[in-house]
């Protein structure tokens, strides 16, 4: 099977500090990837290297067949991306900025209208469509965050921290809409989070960063069986411990 | 193993939907709508003004602008003592945050990793600040049209309309060296300040020219002194007379937008 996404040998110093080394990975077309580490673990640098935001040190990295460093729209045009840190703009509504969103994807205006409307129902914001995003709360901003990565129909999904600061309620709303996602239209998902009970509902296999290196990366099972951790928290500790030494 | 086809849609800088939601996103701001209170104000202010100029305000503006009309007056108070005040502040207002604001409040990076580049995205927000400050000026000039006709003994609808289309490209200067600041120096407060002195300078020296004949030709080169030609051409105005200011300060502006999209590739979100 092709991987929708590879990462071969990545690493990005800034100055000094190695963000990421020598990382290798890969992203099968359909499945939801789980991308385990601690804050500062250089979860967010490598997705700002998959969307073309920041050149790699060294290494390849190809996104959907193209090299973001080369065709970063193209890359852009096809992938969903939900920051880990964003604000809404506050003085526009949610049905206007989704509509704006599709509009930077070229989609004409009605298109754009109708887009808005259908991702408004999915994610249910039917009642705070027309509220301005400065009032909205952590959840339903978070929502509206997810719609944006919508709008394109996007074949990846890149979500870095989705359920940071969600109630539990949100939480489990938006891990099912990633499923329903996978399952219907068989969106794959590299779901960044440094919530190991997330990464464990959902994904089958997982690569784990530590200070900017990749200590595991396979079947979450085996990753499990292997160091006689019995669930992703264990596994996650036992080999940032290993690291630590 | 096939080459990869990019699946770049097509660029939505040409996109007239883009293009209205962002002017309508600009005119929805908070400061968008407190210039137009300034404005308003500068409507209702310049009559009052006039009321009763001091003698030597009135002596002054006669030997500068030769001839004894009180229209000259009216122009030297509208357009140097409030619209080029105004055209600085709408500028800064306008131009000093593009992208920076965005990024500070950490909103850039949702629009950022969208199939538009950072150059384009500045092109965008440029564009728009440069469509709602004209805006707000012509609207401006044109209730003025209609209030000063009935207020102002001796006003010239047709030298009041010339040289409004020439001024206007005032605040659009500013707006686009305000932007080209943000974008250089990366912090909107910086480039702020830095416009406001570099702008205020210009304005100070607006019709220096005109009190000094014999600065006229260095002073030809601030982008202020040819937006107020429209003044100190009164008695020979025509479009004709105004033609060469306007195309100047068009290439002007083009230069700052072209300037400051090349620094924007440098923003990272």
């Amino acid at each position: 099977m092709t991987p929708i996404l590879s990462i071969e040998g990545l690493s990005k110093h800034y100055g000094p500090v190695i963000a990421l080394d020598n990382v290798t990975f890969s992203v099968n077309p359909g499945e939801i990837f789980g991308f385990m580490g601690h804050n500062g673990a250089g979860k967010t640098t490598a997705l700002r290297v998959l969307l073309g935001l920041t050149p790699p040190t060294s290494g390849r990295v190809t996104v959907l067949g193209l090299d973001p460093t080369q065709d970063a729209l193209g890359v852009r045009s096809q992938v969903g991306f939900l920051p880990a840190s964003y604000a809404l703009p506050r003085e526009m509504t949610a049905r206007s900025f989704l509509c704006y969103i599709g509009a930077m994807f070229s989609m004409p205006r009605d298109q754009a209208e109708a887009r808005a409307e259908a991702l408004i129902t999915q994610v249910g914001l039917t009642s705070f469509a027309d509220r301005r995003l400065g009032g909205l709360s952590t959840g339903m901003a978070q929502k509206v965050g997810f719609a944006q990565a919508l709008v394109n129909n996007p074949k990846l999904l890149l979500l870095d921290e989705p359920t940071s600061g969600l109630d539990p309620l949100g939480r489990h709303d938006l891990l099912e809409s990633l499923r329903e996602l996978a399952e219907t239209q068989g969106t794959t998902t590299m779901f960044s989070s440094h919530i190991l009970s997330d990464v464990q509902t959902l994904c089958r296999r997982v690569a784990i960063l530590h200070r900017g290196r990749l200590v595991a990366f396979g079947e979450a099972e085996a990753l499990k069986a292997e160091h006689g951790a019995k669930d992703m928290d264990t596994l996650y500790l036992t080999l940032a411990r290993r690291e630590q030494r | 193993m096939s080459a990869a086809v990019s699946n770049v849609v097509s660029n939505p800088l040409l996109s007239p939907t883009l293009w209205w939601l962002e002017l309508g996103r600009r005119l929805h701001e908070r400061k968008t709508k407190g210039l137009a209170f300034l404005y308003l104000g500068a409507l209702l202010a310049a009559p009052t003004l006039l009321e009763k100029p001091p003698p030597h305000l009135l002596a002054a503006v006669q030997s500068w602008f030769g001839g004894d009309d009180p229209f000259g007056l009216f122009m030297y108070v509208w357009t140097d003592l409030a619209m080029n005040k105004l055209a600085v502040l709408t500028g800064v207002a306008m131009g000093a945050g593009v992208l920076v604001e965005e990024r500070a409040d950490r909103s850039l990076i949702l629009f950022m990793t969208k199939p538009v580049t950072p150059a384009g995205l500045y092109v965008l927000r440029v564009g728009s600040a440069v469509l709602a400050t004209a805006g707000l000026y012509l609207i401006t000039q044109l209730i003025g049209l209609a209030l000063f006709s009935a207020q102002i003994d001796g006003f010239k609808p047709l030298a009041f309309s010339i040289s409004g289309l020439v001024h206007v490209w005032a605040p659009i200067f500013a707006t686009c060296l305000s932007a080209l600041c943000a974008v250089a120096i990366g912090r909107q407060l910086g480039a702020a300040l830095v416009s406001v002195l570099v702008l205020f300078s210009l304005v100070g020296g607006a019709f220096l020219g005109v009190y000094n004949p014999a600065w006229a030709d260095v002073l030809a080169f601030n982008p202020f002194t040819q937006s107020v030609a429209g003044v100190t051409h009164l008695q020979s105005q025509s479009f004709g007379t105004l033609t060469g200011p306007v195309v100047g300060l068009i290439v002007l502006n083009l230069t700052l937008l072209a300037i400051g999209a090349r620094l924007a590739r440098r923003i990272e979100p």
